[in-house]
């Protein structure tokens, strides 16, 4: 102390001072900048240090769940979309040896599993079998028992959904990686309501590795568990196709204790089925207007007509499609739903009656075949269903199918279609204000049996109709009518559009502009661009039957991909932008390779192409044929090279799961030539315009 | 250690007081490290409240966008009366209405405003409110790597309760460029980004730590997970945003700039003209083979890339400076950009139609029916026309700026006399009436027929039509824009004031101000309107593809009462300057003296 | 007494400003700094290739002031000519000074003096959850004096690395960090994985999958590995690679005979035990599932045969089975040597697209 004050003497009043007092004043300024990077750091430290405890509070609960026997529907080893399990997570939910995890890490198929308890001091950890007691097909989840010597430690806090916020931490914690360590990944909350109302959404990375995981807060509070859920809006019904990609979904906690006795006594949880459709094909934004209500449905048995609106469930309102979904997704089988619904009273016009109901929801409707009374409306267009009509138009017959219900009748074209009523339901008219609607009510009823059409004549005289609906019909008419005809031929262009690396080759009617298009896409083998040449044979059949033909190229010369059939939705859409189409006259054809991608291309564009025809093809090995229900129906041609009058087996096979499967299904006369039956195909368009 | 009784004690000597400081210091550099567990919770808690108010801030403008069969995608507010910026290859699909979802849980017609193909940019209206919430554009410049930033969008068309996803993380990479797709969605002068960006988030918002836009999400490299976020987003920078919004109000269909010259990377690594058209501007102001590009719009160009990612910001028709070197010599000009399209092209790659040709300007122009038929909402909110995406909001913004120019216009007068100095010596005068523009300059008079197309002769010679120009002034000020030709809303422009300072700082975003455009014939002429409805500047082209005259007014004239009228008139052409008129006096007369 | 006087003056403004520094700096809640830094010591690498999936450029390190670049072995190096651009723009030809097989690391060196660096001075191993920064040319993105890319995560997982590149295995087996940021993109592979205070503590490595699952892996080898790495390169001591069956044990050796291997990944239930065996004393018997060798989950035949082979010689061999729904464990006694030569072929697994 003393030596000091005797330097600092010696030294008070000499230069050095200044030369001191520049270096302090530096030495100052760099370590408050210094003590600033850090507090910046210190921050990320700060959140590193807390993260890790969050993770621990909770790791004596995250155990590891191994494969203890191979499910036959992992053969063939994992593909991107559809990784394989391998280790996988799973919590324990109670210290009885209770344990969840996901239907990805259990499929269907699998009653057993090894899970292995977090590494002690001892070392590794110790395994246990675990049979399955009970699955939650909802959420997508398994609950497991294990026989422990010792108790488990189960998961405490959970954090309840409305205290959720956007933006707040979200650690996943899991040990698919390894077992000594709980593996981490951080982000955040991206929303609190998603895959319909099962799930709270993170950005955090989620990958097999950490599927049936916990996330947690910042606190370590547990949000829910992390699963694979389905993205339908995009047509990903795995859900594992997001792995990774900063959209991981998670199971509240609150959700999985609420059902965990019912899994305990040992029962499988399925989703519960209302059995409707409606008349917007616009989940997002459509008004849910039933279309049908399927027969034998609970819909059908709560009394749910073609027509009604639906105006509240579980004493919330909606007003739009998504909304009954949201209220409808998290039920269950068995579950009861409050239903209030809207329905115009047909005998005093601008009247509404509100009905409510409480049906039971099922796991599962009896199988469903269309029927049909014969009559094909005329064309319409509506640009998108923004339109607040939904789409609403006089359905006008413009032609009556060969020997059908309704030609027997007596029906013609130009008549108008005023209403139907269902079978056994004389006193409920349903007004038809689109094809839609009569297709909804059609949907509803079973073949062979009657409905009443009421219908205005060319002489603007009412006349009503019973006819007995029958079943779909296998073959196109020899003729359909054909349309007024631009002069020569059809126009050729090349179809442009955002995004869309090869377009393709369209061919478009010159006839009258306000007669709204059908369209028909034909895939050819894969051979990289289309040139302009091969729409050459298409131009007078397209014009003729008022097709617009969408001829695709293939980025990949080799093969067709995904890509590509992205690349065909894009230019329907830039043709919808430019001219009218028809949206229940839309076929995906294809030949050899083409033929076999023409499926899976409609299957990938969702129901709205509902006719197929494969030219020298069958069905894609991996196609898989969903039951056809209202909305979800093809009418499916053949056009196989016949062994004198036999069908190849594969076709033949094809040919009878289609038909078990309910859908349509033909085969076309053989042909002489090579010739690709052009007249054939687009009268195939305009036939699926029949109801 | 020290005590404050020594110091007392002993005289404060100036080490004591530097160790003290260095103390000091050194506790402030450490004191963060010194927290308990809960403090850190207590910190790291409250560092979250602030990201969760700050994604409170943004969320509420973000817009998820239906369209139908065509899907959809992601949009942000930007303003309370119901803009939406989003991306062009979002909407095309979508034609000229949609319905878009807001986090307030209702939906919401919308019509699409105006198109940049080329920047893959949109804007659409949100119809039903006048107080939607909205998110402020930050200034994308000040964005550095590694800046916290979230996206809101509607990734995979999850908002089905209309509620965005957002996922956060840092800029991963500042002034990107992405190559387009044939001439168009070209990004340039882009923000990358590792939060997550999937299909779906395009046209959705990219958001700073204070919830202010800093980008439009549109992009992400995505490679072998088909479709799937691989870490790699782009979003277009709000500032470029900033520089288009006027145009695209407008209803227009937008073009990007380009210099009219190639560039290349000389084997010493400077930017050179490797070839350039001769009827570019940049030509005319002398702009030649193997110059070096050393600065466009104030920023530098050290890389191809870099000139590409400063053209591709700038809309085309701006007039920016550009600095190149010749032989060591450096020059520095005001060039006016011109366009990557023709209109005609821009049309056909939106329509996918050939058949669409914008009408010579001046032609009577026909409204052709959207095909599909449109929506009831939408019919009395678009007008179908050649060169535009939606003409009716053309008329809407060239009827607010009519609005600010009458404010302060003569009313009535039928004769304008103005009168003062040349800068340079000696007296003008100049009257202007419906009949004619008459200039008395001490080089002589000369005059303009004002009944006719006003492109007889560019009188006083020299000017490129000053005369031309004043006429169209004073119509567009007394009689308004459906006075005189065809006036149109161009959209906004910034000012660069003559002569050119060497290395003057170009502020961002740039300052912009409304452009109203008149055609009269072959000539065009657009006057530039300050935020208080104030004309600052007239370019009159005499003729298409020569040197305009332009015309740039400042000061206010004391006595000339409510009317606002200048108090100098500075006139160029080119690169020389023809004349700077001082105007002393300005007379109306109701009634033409002759 | 006056000079004190301003001297406090000075320390009270001194005081004030640093405070207000304080709050400015705070308000930008981003290590730039550490970044940039960073930046600076990161390289884009251009070499030969140029095919989809298949891309001509990668990134690397500079690991010392003489201009060494450290980065991943990989075919971009397989070219006459190597171009290295650094953060300021300047562009080096690069000269190949050696590879380390087994560790899939390769130098280059550049000639530059005074080139920015990072020191591998880390000790390992850095614990799960630490906050990293991943800096790489990924995509390509940058070009010229632009800054390659960063991205932001944590390491969320340390395992031995069971990988495959197409149909290949990846030789390195050693342990490496699994990270949250997705880092498995072109040009990717060589950049820099770095902790919040800007130290390297990884390299990025190539686009692989996992074994197990088939999804694509975002990992980083180990500081430790590289700092061996570089050493044995320079050094040229660098340990031949491990035949691709090296480290394969043929479980017969114990008198476990498994199911034939009709489909990929077989799930190894065993078939018979040959009598006499270390199998049939230790009580194994036919239909067994063996779910685990030496507590590493063994999901497939060629699971067990590399659980194996990662055992030395003499280890004792424990082994967890299935039994009528019950694991249990035994043990084989010390596993024999691997024969010198092959032991049986591991067939490649096949990639999952």
């Amino acid at each position: 102390m003393r030596f000091l004050g005797r330097f600092l003497d010696r030294v008070r009043y000499t230069p050095a001072s200044r030369i001191l007092s520049v270096a302090a004043v530096i030495a100052f300024q760099w370590l408050a900048a210094a003590g600033q990077t850090r507090a910046e750091e210190s921050m990320g430290l700060l959140e590193e240090q807390a993260f890790r405890a969050a993770a621990a509070r909770v790791a004596r609960s995250v155990v590891r769940i191994e494969a203890s026997s191979v499910s036959p529907s992992a053969v063939g080893g994992p593909s991107e979309a559809a990784p394989a399990s391998g280790p996988s997570t799973g919590l324990v939910v109670d210290s009885a040896g209770w344990i969840i995890t996901t239907t990805f890490a259990i499929p269907a198929d699998v009653d057993e599993a090894i899970v292995v308890l977090p590494a002690t001091a001892t070392g590794t950890g110790s395994r246990l079998a675990a049979r399955v007691v009970g699955r939650d097909l909802s959420r997508g989840f398994v609950l497991l028992k294990v026989e422990s010597p010792t108790a488990l430690v189960a998961l405490e806090s959970s954090v309840p959904r409305e205290k959720l916020r956007v933006g707040q931490w979200a650690i996943a914690v899991a040990r698919g990686w390894d077992i000594t360590t709980p593996n981490v990944a951080i982000g955040v909350i991206s929303a609190v309501n998603r895959a319909w109302g099962r799930a709270v959404q993170t950005d955090a990375a989620v990958s097999p590795a950490n599927y049936g995981g916990a996330l947690v807060d910042i606190h370590g509070d547990v949000i829910g568990m992390l699963a694979p859920l389905p993205a339908d809006t995009a047509g990903m019904m795995l859900g594992t196709e997001l792995y990774d990609s900063g959209i991981g979904f998670a199971v509240p906690l609150e959700d999985i204790h609420r059902v965990l006795p019912r899994l305990q006594s040992g029962e499988t949880l399925d989703p519960g089925v209302l059995g409707i459709s409606y008349r917007s094909r616009d989940v997002f934004t459509g008004v849910p207007t039933i279309a049908t209500s399927r027969p034998g449905s609970p819909a059908a048995e709560a009394g749910i007509q073609p027509g009604d609106t639906i105006v509240s469930v579980a004493d919330r309102p909606v007003t739009r499609i998504a909304e009954v979904r949201h209220a409808l997704a998290p039920l269950y089988a068995g579950d009861d739903v409050e239903l209030v619904i809207e329905r115009s009273d047909e005998k005093v016009a601008g009247t509404v009656q509100r009905i409510s109901m409480r049906p039971r929801l099922v796991a599962t409707l009896p199988p469903w075949q269309r029927s049909v009374i014969g009559i094909v409306p005329r064309r319409v267009a509506v640009q998108t269903e923004t339109n607040r009509t939904e789409g609403e138009r006089p359905v006008v017959i413009d032609w009556v199918w060969p020997d059908s219900p309704a030609a027997t009748a007596g029906l013609v074209g130009g008549m108008t279609v005023l209403a139907v009523t269902p079978p056994g339901k004389a006193a409920e008219r349903v007004a038809v204000t689109s094809a839609a609607a009569l297709a909804g009510v059609l949907g509803g009823v079973r073949v062979g049996d009657a409905v009443t059409l009421v219908v205005l004549d060319a002489e603007g005289q009412e006349q009503s109709h019973r006819l007995t609906t029958m079943a779909m019909p296998a073959d196109v008419p020899a003729q359909t009518p054909t349309r007024e005809e631009g002069p020569d031929g059809a126009e050729v262009i090349r179809l442009e559009a955002p995004e869309v690396a090869m377009p393709p080759v369209a061919v478009i009617p010159t006839g009258d502009a306000t007669d709204p298009v059908g369209v028909l896409v034909y895939f050819t083998r894969p051979h990289g661009p289309v040139d302009i040449a091969e729409a050459s044979m298409w131009r007078v059949a397209a014009n003729r039957y008022g097709v617009a033909v969408i001829l695709p190229g293939s980025i990949d010369p080799q093969r067709w991909s995904r890509d590509d059939i992205r690349g065909v939705a894009r230019s329907i859409d830039s043709l919808r932008v430019r001219r009218g189409i028809d949206s229940s006259r839309l076929v995906m054809a294809g030949s050899g390779a083409g033929g076999a991608f023409a499926w899976l291309a409609a299957e990938a564009l969702g129901p709205a192409f509902r006719g197929v025809a494969l030219l020298d093809a069958a069905l894609p090995r991996q196609a898989t044929i969903e039951p056809s229900e209202p909305g979800r129906f093809r009418w499916v041609l053949f056009d196989p090279p016949r062994d004198n009058g036999q069908l190849p087996p594969r076709v033949e096979n094809d040919r009878n799961r289609l038909i078990q499967a309910g859908y349509g299904v033909g085969v076309l006369p053989e042909r002489e030539s090579q010739m690709v039956p052009v007249e054939t195909l687009c009268s195939f368009v305009e036939a699926n315009g029949l109801l | 250690m020290f005590t404050s009784h020594q110091i007392h004690h002993r005289r404060l000597s100036p080490p004591l007081v530097l160790l003290l400081m260095l103390a000091t210091s050194v506790v402030m550099a450490e004191g963060r490290f010194l927290m308990a567990d809960e403090q850190v919770e207590v910190a790291v808690v409250a560092a979250q409240q602030q990201r969760i108010d700050a994604i409170q801030r943004g969320l509420p403008a973000a817009v998820s966008i239906f369209a139908g069969e065509a899907g959809g995608g992601a949009g942000v507010l930007i303003s309370a009366d119901g803009y939406a910026l989003t991306n062009y290859h979002v909407v095309q699909p979508a034609g000229v209405a949609m319905r878009c979802g807001l986090p307030d849980g209702r939906l919401y017609d919308a019509v699409l405003v105006g198109l940049d193909p080329t920047g893959d940019v949109a804007l659409i209206k949100l119809l039903g409110r006048e107080d939607f919430p909205y998110a402020a554009l930050a200034d994308s410049d000040l964005v550095d790597v590694g800046d916290f930033c979230f996206a809101a969008g509607n990734p995979f068309l999850l908002a089905t309760d209309l509620q965005p996803s957002v996922s956060v993380g840092i800029v991963s990479g500042v002034h990107r460029y992405q190559f387009p797709a044939g001439t168009i969605l070209e990004y340039t002068d882009c923000i990358q980004v590792d939060a997550a960006i999937n299909p779906g988030n395009s046209g959705g918002g990219l958001f700073n730590a204070a919830g202010q836009i800093i980008g439009v999400n549109g992009r992400a490299s995505f490679e072998k997970r088909g479709r799937v976020n691989v870490g790699v987003g782009y979003a277009i920078s709000a500032n470029q945003l900033h520089s288009f919004i006027g145009f695209l109000k407008g209803g227009r269909l937008v073009d990007h700039a380009t210099l009219g010259a190639t560039v290349a990377t000389s084997a010493d690594g400077r930017v050179v003209v490797s070839d350039i058209l001769e009827r570019s501007d940049a030509f005319r102001r002398g702009l030649r083979y193997d110059d070096e590009i050393v600065a466009v719009a104030g920023r530098p160009v050290r890389t191809v890339n870099a000139l590409k990612n400063i053209l591709g910001t700038l809309p085309a028709g701006w007039q920016v400076p550009l600095t190149y070197r010749r032989s060591g010599r450096r020059v520095d000009a005001l060039v006016r950009l011109a366009g990557v399209h023709t209109p005609a092209q821009l049309a056909k790659l939106v329509s996918g139609k050939d058949d669409v040709e914008p009408r010579p300007s001046g032609a009577e122009h026909q409204t052709a029916e959207p095909p599909a038929e449109l929506p009831a909402f939408v019919r009395p909110l678009y007008e179908a026309r050649p060169g535009f995406t939606n003409y009716h909001f053309n008329i809407v913004e060239r009827d607010r700026v009519a609005q600010a120019l009458a404010a302060h216009a003569p009313q009535g007068a039928t004769e304008w006399v103005l009168e003062g100095r040349l800068a340079t010596g000696g007296e003008f005068r100049v009257m202007l009436s419906d009949h004619e523009g008459v200039i008395d300059l001490p080089t002589g008079t000369t005059r303009v027929d004002a009944t006719g197309d006003l492109d007889v002769a560019p009188n006083p010679p020299g000017s490129g039509g000053l005369l031309g120009a004043l006429l169209v002034w004073r119509r567009l000020l007394r009689d308004g824009p459906s006075a005189v030709g065809r006036t149109e809303y161009w959209g906004t422009m910034p000012i660069f004031s003559r002569p050119l300072q060497v290395d003057a700082a170009v502020s961002t975003p740039l300052p912009l101000m409304d452009v109203l455009n008149t055609s009269v014939a072959a000539i065009d002429a657009r006057c530039v309107v300050d935020g208080i409805g104030r004309v600052i500047a007239i370019d009159f082209w005499h003729q298409p593809d020569a040197d305009p005259c332009e015309v740039r007014f400042s000061g206010m004239l004391a006595n000339a009462g409510t009317v606002a009228m200048p108090a100098v008139m500075d006139v160029w052409r080119g690169n020389d300057h023809f004349a700077t008129f001082e105007i002393t006096s300005v007379r109306m007369n109701e009634r033409e003296g002759r | 007494m006056k000079q004190s006087l301003c001297w406090l003056g000075y320390f009270g403004a001194y005081v004030v400003v640093s405070v207000t520094v304080s709050m400015a700096i705070a308000v930008a809640d981003a290590p730039r700094q550490t970044i940039s830094d960073a930046a600076r010591k990161v390289v884009k690498i251009y070499g030969a290739g140029g095919l989809r999936g298949l891309e001509s450029y990668q990134s690397g390190v500079l690991v010392s002031p003489q201009g060494h670049v450290l980065t991943v072995m990989s075919t971009v190096l397989d070219a006459d000519e190597i171009d290295c651009v650094c953060d300021d723009g300047m562009r080096y030809r690069g000269t190949l000074v050696g590879a380390d097989p087994s560790r899939q690391l390769a130098v280059i060196a550049l000639e530059t003096a005074d080139a920015p660096f990072f020191a591998m001075a880390v000790e390992d191993p850095i614990d799960v959850g630490t906050r990293v920064f991943a800096l790489s040319n990924l995509f390509g993105v940058a070009v010229g004096d632009e800054r390659v890319s960063v991205q932001t995560g944590v390491v969320t997982a340390r395992v031995p690395l069971e990988a495959r590149r197409g149909a290949y295995e990846v030789p390195f087996s050693g342990d490496v960090y699994v990270v949250d940021c997705t880092t498995n993109n072109p040009g990717s592979p060589g950049g820099a994985l770095i902790d919040w205070q800007g130290r390297l503590i990884g390299m990025l490595g190539k686009e692989v999958r996992a074994n197990a699952s088939g999804i694509w892996l975002n990992y980083a080898i180990p500081i430790a590995e590289l700092a061996r790495g570089y050493q044995d390169i320079l050094s040229g001591t660098v340990p031949p690679p491990p035949a691709r069956d090296a480290l394969s044990f043929d479980p017969r050796r114990l008198g476990i005979v498994f199911v034939p291997d009709l489909l990929d990944r077989t799930p190894p239930f065993i078939e018979s035990v040959v009598s006499g065996s270390a199998a049939e004393q230790s009580g194994l018997s036919p239909d067994d599932l063996v779910v685990a060798v030496d507590g590493r989950s063994v999901p497939s035949r060629d699971a067990v045969q590399r659980a194996l082979g990662m055992l030395a010689d003499g280890d004792p061999v424990r082994i967890a089975v299935v039994r009528a729904g019950r694991v249990v464990e035994v043990d084989l006694g010390p596993r024999p040597p691997l024969r010198s030569g092959r032991e049986v072929r591991v067939p490649a697994g096949k990639e999952g697209l």
